[in-house]
């Protein structure tokens, strides 16, 4: 215990410069920006800014996408307040109750809980994080490759398979990830795979591009066709005055409540802010004395949304870290941000650059704080922010994807790369194929290619029932493929009866 | 099959991609005619176009170099690529019956499809004119454009944003970051 601590103290110091703090600042601002504008997620924001981070260094560049990661979480908050839009998904629920206290004259209040919650909800995920995670690194650490093969099928089978009603359709992008990750030269052998004479395709495709175009240029494109320009957005006059820091004391247990929640459920690959915030939102209508005042303005709801969809954040750095599974669509972007500064997430990034490590770790709480600072002075700016004409904000995101796409190696054939799979984004949104699976499988194609030959060539097939974990792993996966397929099953047989009943 | 793989792998990708496009539109006209795979075409039009590139990955593992240490380990560069493929078929079986499954919701329509196209087209001129009119010109002219399209008329705003565009990628990419973006042809002509 004592360990973390002083790694922890070890953390504060590298980053307790004014380069840093001025990042993470500059980060959270942003992350709040994004978030504050619909139609900008967390990943589409830390996707937008990572060909800046470049000329950073990497803990410079990692404590600046975190602050975006976590600003946008609460940034979301402020236009589901305000204007009844939830600037991120995982703000819907915000905007249940939120949304009806802004009626009933309490805006303020909804504003203050929001900040509040997300912040201790930060927190609450910042110290999960780093006491889950590391003793889990130190037992990741002793992982064979099989294990770690099985442990990537299980990440990618349980993302696939909570894309919800449209399962089936994140397993195919799934797997159309992996294939797509084949391209390029072969990791153990070197030979040309699938690049058509492209010599810019002998490293496969390049990951930024992909993900600013499946993110902002897939999600922008979207945009402009349900555009319309006589579409205005209602303003309101409204006080949004926050209360005094004793008004938060007596919404304590539900932020904590839904915090740990959140952070729990952040740790399972693909569940993310958007479910914790909703899983919350039940627990605590269950536990209130006063359940018929959800929905209608009460402050519980508005705590317990934000403060999951903030512990949600520190969840899913526990697999990004420890295991090099991205537990979120934004994990998963700044998995890649890792590896672009040549990092290598897993166990060994505990051992190899603690400093890194840690340096993250205190970034979550001086993050969390600056929020408090920035929400705090910036209430009426960040609202305001939602009301940023679509005209402005759609051409110059358009015109940020292509200079980022250019930026990274100055290739024409990059901006290409983006363009194309900005089409595909934006063909996957509108007929609901979810794209952070084709993601994670481009990510995690390597990984899993590297671990399977090497378990191949040290001891053959028998290696991948040889451990008792490897097959754990294994079975997990079956099952979580299995149970949608069952569930659904089961579902339509009950519909089928109900239907024969009535 | 390897005689076949060889001479699709001595294909140039643009062959790949106007036989995509043939055979995306052959499909959609199949689709169409059905009265079953109508509602859903575009559905399953995005699957059968991963499918397409999926089979072509799939045919061109035949042509891949095998090495005597691959073989004897039995993963070879066409092990991987192969099982995505064989996944890939079930996964899309699984796919096309949940797409043509009687309570799956059709189609989302076609909105203003054309204007997003446009702007992703118009995107792709000002990246070509990267070179001509230069960076800093080129986005100034896309932004303006594309909000002159979305209706926008304010003059001061149709000057302000692309001029702090600018001003802003100047700073920022080029003396922050040292990132050289193109000035063009017609700049250098001019110095």
């Amino acid at each position: 215990m004592s360990t973390i601590f002083e790694n922890l103290a070890m953390g504060f110091g590298t980053i307790a410069n004014i380069q840093s703090v001025m990042f993470i600042f500059l980060g959270v601002v942003v992350g709040i920006l994004g978030g504050a504008i619909p139609g900008i997620s967390p990943s589409m924001a830390v996707a937008l800014l990572l060909p800046i981070t470049y000329a950073l260094s990497p803990i410079t560049a990692m404590v600046m996408l975190m602050g975006i990661y976590i600003g946008a979480n609460y940034g979301g908050s402020i236009t589901a307040v305000a204007i009844n839009t939830p600037g991120t998904p995982s703000a819907t629920v915000t905007a249940f109750d939120g949304y009806p206290m802004l009626k009933n004259g309490r805006a303020g209040e909804a504003m203050g809980i929001s900040l509040w919650a997300s912040t201790f909800g930060g927190l609450i995920g910042a110290l999960v994080l780093i006491f889950f995670s590391v003793p889990l690194s130190k037992v990741a650490l002793k992982f064979w490759p099989s294990e770690y093969f099985a442990l990537c099928i299980m990440g990618l089978t349980t993302v696939a398979t909570l894309g919800g009603k449209n399962w089936q359709k994140a397993l195919v992008t799934c797997i159309f990830g992996l294939l797509l990750n084949t391209m390029g030269l072969d990791p153990t052998f070197g030979i040309k795979r699938f690049t058509f004479g492209v010599t810019k395709l002998f490293d496969g495709f390049e990951m930024v591009p992909v993900l600013i175009g499946l993110f902002a240029l897939g999600e922008v494109l979207d945009n402009l066709e349900h555009y319309d320009p006589n579409k205005k957005v209602a303003r309101e006059k409204v006080d949004y005055k926050l209360p005094k820091i004793t008004y938060y004391w007596k919404l304590k247990w539900s932020i904590i409540r839904a915090g740990l929640l959140g952070c729990i459920i952040g740790i399972f690959p693909g569940a993310g802010g958007t479910i914790a915030s909703f899983l919350a939102y039940d627990v605590e209508k269950r536990m209130s004395d006063h359940p018929e005042t959800f929905g209608l303005g009460a402050p519980e709801g508005v705590a317990a949304a934000e403060a999951s969809n903030s512990g949600s954040v520190g969840g899913a750095m526990v697999p990004l870290l420890t295991l090099g599974i991205p537990g979120s669509a934004t994990a998963a972007v700044l998995l890649s941000a890792l590896m672009i500064h040549n990092l290598n997430p897993g166990p060994k990034l505990f051992t190899e650059q603690p400093e890194l490590v840690y340096g993250l770790f205190a970034s979550m709480f001086i993050a969390n704080v600056l929020m408090v600072l920035i929400g705090t002075y910036g209430a009426r700016i960040w609202v305001r922010v939602g009301y940023i004409k679509k005209s402005i904000l759609y051409p110059l995101i358009f015109a940020f994807a292509i200079l980022g796409s250019y930026s990274i190696k100055k290739s024409m054939f990059d901006v290409g790369t983006c363009l194309a799979f900005g089409l595909i984004g934006w063909m996957f949104k509108k007929y609901k194929y979810p794209a952070s699976p084709l993601v994670l499988g481009i990510v995690l194609g390597k990984l899993i290619e590297t671990n399977y030959v090497q378990t191949l060539m040290v001891t053959g097939p028998i290696g991948f029932v040889q451990r008792p974990l490897t097959v754990i792993l294994f079975v997990i996966s079956i099952a979580a493929v299995a149970y949608p397929i069952i569930a659904g099953v089961l579902r339509n047989r009950k519909e089928a009866e109900e239907a024969a009943r009535s | 099959m390897e005689a076949f793989s060889k001479w699709l792998a001595g294909q140039s990708y643009f062959v790949f991609i106007i036989a995509f496009f043939v055979i995306m539109a052959a499909l959609y006209f199949l689709f169409n005619s059905m009265k079953r795979t109508r509602p859903v075409k575009c559905q399953l039009l995005c699957l059968a176009g991963m499918d397409l590139v999926t089979l072509l990955f799939f045919l061109l593992t035949f042509s891949l170099r095998v090495s005597k240490l691959a073989a004897e380990a039995g993963a070879t560069p066409r092990t991987m690529p192969r099982l995505w493929s064989l996944l890939m078929l079930l996964v899309s079986l699984g796919a096309y019956a949940a797409i043509l499954h009687k309570g799956n919701k059709p189609d989302e329509k076609f909105n203003r499809w054309v204007f997003a196209l446009l702007v992703g087209v118009g995107s792709i001129f000002s990246v070509i004119m990267f070179n001509y009119i230069g960076y800093y010109l080129s986005s100034a002219i896309f932004i303006v454009v594309v909000m002159i399209a979305m209706g926008e008329r304010n003059k001061l705003q149709l000057v302000l944003v692309p001029v702090c565009w600018c001003i802003f990628t100047y700073v920022v990419f080029y003396k922050l970051l040292f990132i050289k973006l193109p000035f063009g042809a017609l700049f250098s002509w001019l110095a």
